[in-house]
């Protein structure tokens, strides 16, 4: 760049064009080599799938927003407690619930949310940013910044700085009754599954 | 004659003996030189400095290493815990209600924070209109805070022995006169009980 700049300069003074070597061509800083820009991106991909169009006896596919926040200076075990708070609760309940949540990370999972309800009314065709609850909600381990620090006794620590990626997907409706589908079953829905298995019998090999 | 032929026959033979051994010792030297000792004083060899990991940590290599694998029962307990001693796990609250006023959230039996805050400025400026009114004197008369236009509403004997801070603001809406009523009071006369003062 310098080196540019001193060519056109001598070009100007003696009215000739010089042809001389470029010593140095960088176009990044010399820090760059230091620093790891990789951003993950396959997150917000999800955003621009395009469904093909649907039947109309079909039910119909809920409007859903991807968004994340990269580098949070948070350790991503600590926040996946956040992150493991709010799945399948409405929006605004999450809002709600994280203002009084003691930790670091619900902060910044808190603005995420409400991006990502701004998001959804913008760009993915959402009327009501009420409507929605946290489908996904995810922590993924960030840049690490390594040194070292002193102990007693001639003896070293491995000091580790650790960023967090939150991912959240908001889907548009009500949401389910138990998201992690853990919740034992109704007692006439058991008995219809016990049916169902008793009456699946064959004995093999029988007519 | 035959004793120069008989030493010829054992050179020959001796001859024969060493060409067989030599073929089968494959160039090392015969069976009577093999003893010879090398001296390796000649040769001198760097000091062996074979230093190990012992000599290094000492007694302290292989402490603090795993022994075994952690049950995930383990794992289990120490990320969630366990609701019975200390549950790790963060449980959305049951105790959040929204305020009448404003609309924010708070705590049950907890002020709203944002309609306290509010309390709290006014006071703030209250107390520095005070400091700046009173300064260093002592107080020994009552204080009366008042903001604009108050103090037109009374006559000036109103005022004789009162301090009066004023206040170069409008009165907030959210406070009333009656909220810095006396709470020592004279007995009433009467027992009609009319409001007074209601903002």
């Amino acid at each position: 760049m310098l080196s540019l700049i001193k060519g056109q300069l001598l070009k100007q003074a003696y009215n000739v064009p010089l042809l001389f070597q470029i010593e140095n061509l960088h176009l990044t800083s010399a820090l760059a080599a230091w620093q790891s820009n990789r951003q993950p991106r396959k997150w917000l991909k999800y955003n621009k799938v395009i469904y093909p169009p649907q039947l109309p006896d079909e039910e119909r596919r809920p409007a859903f927003v991807c968004h994340q926040r990269t580098n949070i200076k948070y350790s991503p075990w600590k926040m996946w407690y956040v992150a493991c708070l709010i799945r399948g609760m409405p929006v605004d309940e999450a809002i709600r619930q994280l203002k009084f949540v003691l930790k670091k990370g619900a902060k910044d999972v808190r603005e995420t949310l409400e991006e990502a309800k701004e998001l959804a009314v913008k760009e993915h065709n959402v009327e009501f940013p009420s409507n929605m609850w946290v489908a996904e909600s995810m922590v993924g381990k960030g840049e690490v910044i390594k040194g070292y620090r002193r102990h007693a006794r001639r003896r070293f620590g491995k000091v580790e700085y650790f960023h967090c990626h939150y991912f959240v997907r908001l889907e548009e409706g009500t949401p389910p009754k138990d998201y992690y589908q853990n919740a034992p079953k109704e007692p006439q829905e058991q008995l219809a599954n016990w049916l169902a298995s008793m009456r699946k019998r064959k004995i093999n090999n029988s007519l | 004659m035959a004793a120069s032929l008989i030493t010829r026959v054992n050179l020959a033979l001796q001859r024969l003996d060493h060409a067989i051994a030599a073929f089968f010792n494959k160039g090392f030297p015969p069976d009577g030189f093999c003893i010879a000792a090398t001296n390796s004083e000649v040769y001198p060899q760097p000091p062996s400095n074979n230093i190990t990991i012992n000599d290094i940590i000492g007694d302290g290599f292989l402490w603090a290493v795993p022994r075994n694998r952690r049950t995930i029962e383990k794992r289990w307990k120490r990320r969630f815990g366990h609701p019975d001693y200390v549950l790790k796990i963060l449980l959305p609250r049951k105790n959040l209600r929204v305020c009448n006023v404003c609309g924010d959230d708070h705590e049950v039996g907890v002020l709203c924070p944002t309609c306290y805050k509010k309390v709290i400025d006014e006071t703030k400026e209250m107390q520095d209109a005070i400091q700046n009114e009173l300064r260093l004197s002592p107080v020994e008369k009552e204080v009366v805070v008042l903001y604009d236009g108050e103090k037109n509403e009374k006559p000036s004997e109103y005022w004789q022995g009162k301090r009066v801070v004023e206040m170069k603001k409008s009165r907030p809406a959210w406070f009333s006169k009656n909220l810095l009523q006396q709470t020592t009071q004279q007995p009433a006369t009467t027992t009609d009980v009319k409001p007074s003062d209601l903002g």
